[in-house]
């Protein structure tokens, strides 16, 4: 499967959605990453034909998506929004979407059956989607995305709302598909997330395309941002003191009536590696160590300066 | 499309508006009830309760009932799946869209069409019971008749509506307006504006329907000329020239989802 997006813009109104977005997408697991708000779930519905480009062209192996049924055969798409027929049972729900999709009565019963295994829904898929927790419902809305074995699959912000056990077993999951040869994209706003299931993302901020390519080069890009990180620990000041001796330490505040002190690194992964020797060579107690800029926020804003 | 349609008949009987339409189409019982109940009154003016059957089709399914109806179920052929944001669910499969919009209709259509079926049975047999079994199955053609007027109604008013509903945010406002204060106006003017309701020719097939009811001299009759004026086409014409609107609507239904982009938020 080969997608295509040449100066693909989608605006409403004033707003921008996309905006002159220009990439190639081939088999593997490609992540959309970028902040809420971003332009990830646009450019989702804008690939599964849901909305029409404002300007520019969108090609599924070749073929224009907007109002072309048929291209939609081989796609799966696990939609952000939590909503369902709430009166169908998990498994009636996957059903009734395969038996959508062109499938038999006996055909959906079978592959509904495997889809609602895969995500470990057996035990639940008698029970009305309406009294699903958050997890759950993430789940059928996958095992619905995945039921009939589809080539192309588009997974919006996938994780949220699953427990550690359901994340896991969805990465995995997903990971699996693309070793298969699956073209797999995954939207979220957590890069650690992202980074677990590919190495191919496409960095998206305001409806722009950032940065496309190998994770490892993006963190690299990202990591060059000088990041906050707070300590709290019992010697503050001993600390401070050791770690304005290195050159990638940028700044350092010290708050001494709450033992904390709030550095600024330009080499975040050379900081964290270094941290742990400084400590136990200087009998320092660490109570805890939080960066408060890692949220991708910042580092989309500094990115985008 | 025939899985679609069962699919929706069933997402229309969970829906809450089933229960709604359900106790609308009680409001007729209770009044043929109540007709029955007053029936000493009547007798005393020459009046039959049976012979009122046209006066109660025509005010409560053909001019209430019915677009009342039809505004519920037509504005939530679209509008239940983006308020309910299950919509990407049906654009996301490999089917035309126009399947899903025909499908819902369909679906629509044949739900209310029982419901209607029932309500007025009920209606028919409380009304025309003083003449018996025999009564009864002597004046089916009428009964029939009529299932056909509202069911040709719904298959015209359902559509229009599912475009009002495609296309504003409020279209039962706009479809309370227009079937109260447009229909039941327009129909009742002189001149040529009344061709543009569609109430004017559900009147006409009502009154070759119900004519069959009545002497020329007959005074309930006059009750009836009010609404049934027009003599200027045949019922056959009247038939077609609804159908033909029906299949404009249905048409702009299914261009609409073709057309239209549906910005479904978070909720």
């Amino acid at each position: 499967m080969k997608i295509e997006a040449k100066n693909l813009s989608k605006w409403y109104g004033q707003v921008v959605g996309v905006n002159n977005l220009e990439f190639t997408i081939k088999s593997g697991v490609t992540g959309f990453l970028g902040p809420n708000g971003a332009g990830k779930t646009t450019l989702l519905r804008l690939l599964t034909g849901q909305l029409k480009p404002s300007k520019g062209s969108l090609l599924i192996n070749g073929n224009a998506v907007w109002n072309n049924y048929e291209v939609l055969q081989d796609v799966g798409y696990c939609p952000e929004l939590d909503n369902f027929w709430d009166y169908l049972t998990g498994i009636e729900f996957v059903r009734a979407t395969l038996r959508m999709h062109g499938f038999s009565l006996s055909e959906a019963n079978a592959k509904a059956a495997d889809a609602v295994s895969v995500m470990n829904m057996e035990k639940f898929q008698n029970k009305k989607i309406g009294s699903y927790s958050k997890g759950m419902r993430q789940r059928i809305k996958m095992a619905q995305a995945i039921a009939h074995d589809p080539q192309l699959i588009f997974l919006d912000e996938p994780l949220n709302g699953m427990d550690p056990l359901g994340r896991r077993s969805t990465i995995n999951l997903i990971k699996e598909y693309g070793e298969q040869g699956k073209t797999v994209i995954v939207s979220s706003h957590v890069l650690h997330e992202v980074e677990e299931m590919t190495d191919t993302i496409l960095l998206i901020n305001h409806g722009r395309l950032l940065a496309e390519g190998n994770i490892y080069e993006i963190r690299e890009l990202i990591d060059s941002h000088p990041l906050q990180v707070t300590i709290i620990c019992n010697k503050v000041n001993i600390l401070t003191s050791k770690l304005l001796e290195f050159e990638d330490v940028k700044s350092v505040q010290l708050n001494r009536e709450e033992n904390q002190i709030t550095i600024e690194t330009l080499s975040p992964e050379t900081f964290h590696k270094r941290l742990p020797k400084l400590a136990l060579d200087n009998n320092i107690k660490i109570q805890s160590l939080w960066s408060p800029d890692e949220n991708l926020e910042s580092v989309f804003d500094y990115l985008v300066r | 499309m025939n899985y679609l349609f069962k699919f929706f008949i069933r997402n229309n009987i969970n829906s809450k508006r089933i229960i709604w339409i359900g106790i609308m189409a009680l409001v007729p019982v209770i009044f043929a009830t109540i007709i029955l109940l007053l029936k000493p009154l009547f007798s005393e003016e020459g009046i039959t309760v049976s012979s009122l059957f046209p006066q109660v089709s025509v005010f409560l399914y053909i001019h209430f009932l019915l677009p009342l109806t039809a505004i519920f179920v037509g504005s939530a052929v679209i509008g239940d799946e983006v308020e309910g944001r299950t919509l990407p669910y049906l654009l996301t499969r490999p089917i035309p869209r126009r399947t899903i919009v025909i499908s819902k209709l369909f679906s629509g259509v044949l739900l209310t069409g029982v419901i209607f079926i029932i309500s007025l049975l009920i209606t028919y047999i409380i009304m025309k019971q003083e003449n018996g079994f025999s009564g009864l199955m002597q004046d089916a053609d009428i009964y029939l008749g009529t299932i056909g007027i509202v069911f040709l109604g719904m298959v015209v008013y359902l559509p229009l509506f599912c475009v009002m509903g495609g296309l504003l945010k409020r279209p039962v406002l706009l479809g309370l307006f227009f079937t109260f204060g447009w229909e039941s106006t327009v129909s009742f003017l002189p001149g040529n504006i009344k061709y543009f309701s569609i109430s004017h020719y559900l009147h006409i097939l009502a009154k070759r329907l119900y004519d069959s009811q009545f002497t020329s001299t007959d005074s309930k009759r006059a009750l009836l000329n009010l609404f049934f004026r027009s003599k200027e086409i045949s019922s056959e014409a009247a038939v077609l020239i609804l159908l033909a609107v029906a299949g404009v609507f249905v048409f702009l239904s299914a261009s609409l989802l073709y057309m239209k982009e549906y910005r479904l938020e978070k909720s």
